[in-house]
């Protein structure tokens, strides 16, 4: 019995021995691959649809657009070769590039695009469009609008409607693969974290230098920071700002800066007694050193805002505008004229009202926590008591649908299609607004102006509504920039050849060779 | 008793034990359920949130995705939907991804045992050797640094052993990769940290075990028999001093879940822990129930494996199994 | 007087260890030398200097008192989550060995329940739901941690029960209120306080591990896992100012440990003799 027994613990022993070398060694052979393009980024690839992760597929070059932004803000031809518009302005026409294929070797018909492109048009994000009909003519798309929508092409760009093949659709309703036109093609998808791809040879405009690139999403920053300065990969987009000079000195990867017309900007909710006065917010904007905090927590001084968006978008940065000031002594005397009074604890008050608010911040950008902290210290000066408070990314949204929401601090693209007027239309125009202004009064006269703006086709025109705009913007801070956005990319030494999209819909891996 | 008749006693535990344990699961789930649901917020839009991105998030986003998803549903419905497929093994699909959860579980479940296995098992590798020398030699030297090792390990957090381990072997040694799942040279160091989180409980337990089996009485018998102290050891103590051992093997379990949570964040690993977190942040429910359940399940059967080992080290234990 | 000096003299090394601690976590905040949140944008993460004894942080605050400020945040809390933690076991476990069968099943099974669910989780999914702050730490931890105080409880409270001398004071006629607090109460007490030692260091490092993870107390509190957590990005820069928190980790869970495992054996020795 005990011999026996001997026996089966042996073999029990060696069984879960050899299972776990076996579990865990899974994949001795998958050495480090040559002329892999190693990419990472913090981006989950969590689902097929292009309304949750559109912008992973045009980011990794998977699938295409109608029209495309060239780094330079240039609107071209994606899909659509060339487009006009009606006299009229409400018919639009898009001409279908002729030879473009789906990565499964069909041929873009100009119904596969208008297809693809209904499906789109129920997301949120397209249905600022007001889109009367959509049909097609032959090798062309008819997009009719119910009033002049000058910005269409732009809101084409939207990575929401990126053009899939009929085959990509499951019979849910749902994609089941993904299935575009982009230079790279799917070749694996490994859980949430890896995209590998190949090179599609197929494609009809500049084909990759590279065979194949891999996608890793790391979320987390720190250790995005970490394989940083191991050299772990080739290219790492949306690096931890702070992290900067441990990665150079490194010496494995190097970190490019470039400013991007996304921003970290400070919303307040305009109809609380403490913010409804103007003079308040201007002088809040006064009392914070975002100079200091663009070189001390984002190591950048040249990120600090000195008006909403920065000059990287020319038509919508006003170099006559005066910059913001940072002016504490003129804070105060602001807040004294307001009628602000400093009680016993240092805080102002004003008719029983305290200068308090909470700060929402989003932890997931872990640097805008470190913003709101530095900003708490920089308010006490004025009188003001902040209370900063990192939630989940939902949590702006929530309070402002609970309408508890204070002030809040996030990060905002303003180029989500390469038209500003397009996030300025959600964010300033509406009594509350996701990710802008809450219950400011001036959002009348922003509504008045986009209106026009929409339906302008005069340049020139547009030009002085832009102006008009960004000054009323500029003046009342319902929502006041902090720093502009650096887009920090991590690159390896073997990287030539990389060209970085401030409008980020592209990685531009195409241009991409490894040394 | 019989042979046939401990068999037979040994099945019924054992089914019963299984049972027990898929109750508790499903209880478990269930408090996922009401928890997930008692929270304050609305739940269409942290979802929603997740899904579309921070920045694209609107009420109107959220509205679809209630919808579409069936959340504007009472509780109660959404609750017996879920048990209904549970009975049928579906449990359901990710409110974030679409896919079915037990797809999700699966494919998190199997990184998750990989490093818990190795890990778990790279502890024993060190905790073992170490604990039975210690506990052979009371006060020697190697008891005492082994004391000071484990008394060390068990005050560092996880995290600050995984930083610690990141910093040296990683970043500066440059011997292994800092992070990801792909290589078997990217497991290292996750199942290094946590199997060092580990050793600091099990080498104190191991020699506890070891020390007081030494001094027990039919220790003492058999030296008398004349065999030598590890002679005896091997025949008598060892399964004797196993039986502590496997008890605190699968206490630590819970134990392990917790370290996934930082070790997985740390590495950027595609464990359970991981997707857990991800499901708390999205409220992504019908993946927080499948993982509750996973959790007790495993739970169940690691205390019930805890159990029969126990019963198969020390037989006499069966008379007073008690269903 | 000379008696209560041999009786301290008695105590192990680590208790003093422990008193020292305490009193950092009682007195921190007076001893800091600098206010813990005040910033200074102009210097940043520098090296220790006699204005700034460990240097400072990423926005230019002191690391010393934040340190020492910090105390009460980890340590305090933790020891409150614990002393909640024990409470609640505590008194499930006693009502579970006096009452009935049903009651008691109900307390023991939903503890083995709970041992399940591993607490760092809990507190994250309640720190996740209602935002940082002391009430999910408290709530979640405390939730993970009461079962093993009622089971231990309960162990002990039923071998006790059974035993000869409880039987007696029964049939004497003594009030189970007298019978709870002289004799079962005080062998629960032996047994419970150096489990609750050894858990305060585990609270101690599933708080950091919260503060660390982003989740903990909310900013700009100092403590010691969230400090970790901003510090980490600097690590090159500012290896004195990151060894500042995790020592202070160390040092409060190691003392903790080497205090739990003296009482254990000092009440075990007692128990024997």
């Amino acid at each position: 019995m005990i011999h026996k027994l001997a026996l089966t613990r042996r073999s029990a022993l060696a069984l879960a021995v050899c299972a776990a070398t076996l579990a865990g060694f899974p994949s001795l052979v998958q050495a480090q691959e040559a002329g892999v393009l190693r990419v990472a980024s913090p981006w989950e690839y969590t689902s097929n649809e292009p309304t949750d992760t559109g912008f992973l597929m045009t980011r990794m070059q998977i699938a295409e657009t109608l029209v495309m932004v060239e780094p330079d803000g240039r609107l071209v031809g994606g899909i659509a070769e060339s487009w006009s518009v009606s006299d009229d302005k409400l018919t639009w026409r898009f001409k279908i590039r002729p030879g473009v294929l789906f990565h499964d070797g069909t041929p873009v018909t100009t119904e596969a695009a208008a297809a693809s492109l209904r499906r789109s048009l129920s997301g949120e994000s397209m249905q600022q469009i007001p889109v009367d009909q959509l049909t097609t003519d032959g090798d062309t798309l008819v997009l009719k609008t119910k009033t002049p929508f000058s910005h269409l092409p732009a809101v084409l760009v939207d990575y929401a409607s990126v053009v899939l093949a009929p085959a990509s659709w499951g019979a849910d309703g749902k994609v089941s693969k993904v299935i575009g036109t982009g230079p790279f093609r799917i070749t694996a998808i490994d859980g949430k974290n890896v995209i590998e791809l190949a090179r599609f040879d197929g494609y009809w405009g500049e084909k990759p230098k590279v065979a194949r690139a891999r996608h890793t999403a790391i979320p987390n920053g720190d250790t995005r920071t970490n394989v940083a300065v191991a050299g772990d990969q080739d290219i790492i987009f949306t690096t931890v700002p702070s992290a900067t000079p441990r990665i150079d000195a490194a010496g494995q990867m190097k970190v490019v800066n470039l400013t991007i017309p996304r921003l970290r900007v400070m919303a307040f909710n305009s109809g609380l007694p403490q913010f409804s006065d103007v003079r308040v917010r201007r002088a809040i904007s006064m009392a914070i050193d975002r100079k200091g905090i663009a070189s001390a927590v984002l190591r950048h001084p040249g990120s600090a805002a000195t008006q909403l968006l920065p000059a990287a978008l020319p038509d919508w940065h006003d170099a006559t505008l005066s910059a913001y000031a940072f002016d504490v002594a003129g804070a105060n005397a602001l807040l004294d004229q307001a009628g602000w009074t400093r009680g016993a604890d240092g805080v102002r008050t004003k008719d029983g009202v305290r200068l308090a608010a909470t700060l929402l911040t989003i932890s997931n950008r872990p640097e805008l926590t470190v913003m709101g902290t530095a900003m708490q210290a920089q308010l006490k000066a004025i009188g003001m008591e902040l209370n900063v408070e990192p939630g989940p990314s939902a949590a702006i949204p929530a309070a402002i649908q609970a309408g508890t929401m204070q002030m809040t601090m996030f990060a905002r693209t303003y180029v989500n299609v390469p038209e500003v007027v397009a996030t300025i239309i959600p964010d300033f125009t509406r009594e509350r607004s996701t990710w802008g202004t809450l219950n400011w009064p001036g959002r009348a006269r922003i509504k008045a102006l986009s209106d026009e703006y929409v339906q302008s086709f005069d340049e020139s025109r547009k030009a002085s509504l832009r102006r008009e705009m960004l000054k009323i913007i500029h003046e009342e801070m319902p929502v006041t920039a902090v720093s502009w956005f650096e887009h920090t990319v991590a690159v390896n030494k073997r990287v030539k050849g990389l060209v970085i999209d401030p409008f980020e819909m592209r990685y531009m891996l195409h241009k991409v060779t490894l040394d | 008793m019989s042979v046939a008749k401990a068999t037979n006693t040994m099945l019924r535990v054992i089914l019963l034990r299984v049972g027990q344990a898929l109750a508790t699961a499903a209880l478990l789930a269930s408090l996922c359920f009401a928890f997930v649901h008692m929270l304050p917020g609305d739940l269409a839009l942290r979802v929603a949130a997740a899904r579309v991105g921070d920045e694209r998030v609107t009420p109107e986003t959220a509205d679809r995705i209630r919808r579409e998803e069936g959340l504007d549903r009472p509780l109660i419905v959404q609750y017996g939907q879920w048990m209904k497929s549970l009975a049928r093994g579906d449990l359901g699909r990710s409110l974030l991804s679409g896919k079915p959860v037990v797809q999700e579980l699966a494919y998190h479940g199997a990184f998750t045992l990989q490093l818990g296995l190795i890990g778990w098992l790279l502890s024993y590798l060190i905790a073992l050797p170490l604990g039975v020398f210690a506990g052979f030699r009371p006060g020697g030297i190697v008891d005492r640094a082994t004391d000071v090792l484990a008394v060390t390990l068990a005050s560092l957090p996880t995290f600050l052993v995984g930083i610690g381990l990141v910093t040296l072997f990683a970043l500066t040694l440059r011997w292994l990769p800092p992070a990801g799942f792909r290589t078997s040279a990217h497991m290292v160091l996750p199942a290094v940290t946590l199997a060092l989180s580990l050793v600091a409980f099990s080498i104190p337990i191991i020699r506890n075990a070891v020390l007081e089996v030494r001094a027990a009485f039919f220790m003492t018998y058999a030296r008398v028999k004349g065999l030598s102290p590890p002679a005896a050891f091997r025949h008598h103590g060892i399964r004797n001093a196993a039986i502590p051992v496997v008890t605190f093997a699968a206490l630590q379990f819970a134990f392990v879940i917790d370290g996934f949570v930082v070790i997985e964040t740390l590495f950027n690993y595609p464990g359970l822990g991981e997707l857990l977190v991800k499901a708390l942040i999205a409220r992504d429910v019908p993946v927080i129930m499948g993982a509750g359940l996973v959790i007790g399940f495993s739970f169940a059967i690691v205390s019930l494996t805890a159990d029969l080992l126990r019963l198969w080290l020390d037989p006499r234990a069966l008379e007073a199994v008690r269903v | 007087m000379n008696r209560v000096v041999k009786r301290m003299r008695q105590f192990p090394k680590s208790i003093w260890a422990l008193a020292a601690l305490a009193g950092i976590a009682v007195l921190g905040p007076v001893l800091a030398p600098l206010d813990p949140t005040a910033q200074d944008l102009l210097r940043v993460m520098e090296a220790p200097s006699s204005q700034n004894w460990l240097g400072t942080d990423h926005v230019g605050r002191d690391i010393l008192s934040r340190v020492l400020s910090g105390a009460p945040h980890s340590l305090g809390l933790a020891v409150l989550c614990v002393a909640l933690a024990s409470g609640t076991g505590l008194a499930l476990g006693l009502a579970a060995s006096n009452s009935g069968a049903f009651l008691r099943a109900v307390i023991m099974r939903s503890a083995d329940l709970m041992l399940a669910f591993p607490g760092l989780l809990l507190a994250l999914l309640l720190a996740g739901f209602l935002g940082g702050g002391i009430w999910p730490l408290l709530i979640g931890l405390n939730l993970a941690l009461w079962p093993q105080y009622a089971r231990m409880t309960e162990a002990v409270a039923t071998g006790v029960l059974r035993q000869g001398h409880v039987e007696a004071a029964r049939l004497a006629g003594f009030p189970e209120r007298v019978i709870l607090l002289r004799h079962v109460l005080p062998p629960v007490l032996r047994a419970i306080l150096p489990l609750a030692t050894l858990g305060v260091g585990q609270a101690i490092m599933s708080i950091s591990a919260l503060g660390f993870l982003g989740l903990g107390l909310k900013p700009p509190t100092p403590e010691w896992g969230a400090m970790i957590n901003e510090l980490l990005p600097f690590l090159s820069e500012g290896l004195i100012q990151m060894a500042a928190p995790c020592l202070m980790i160390f040092a409060c869970v190691l003392s903790l440990t080497l205090a739990g495992r003296a009482l254990a054996a000092r009440m075990e020795a007692g128990s024997d003799g």
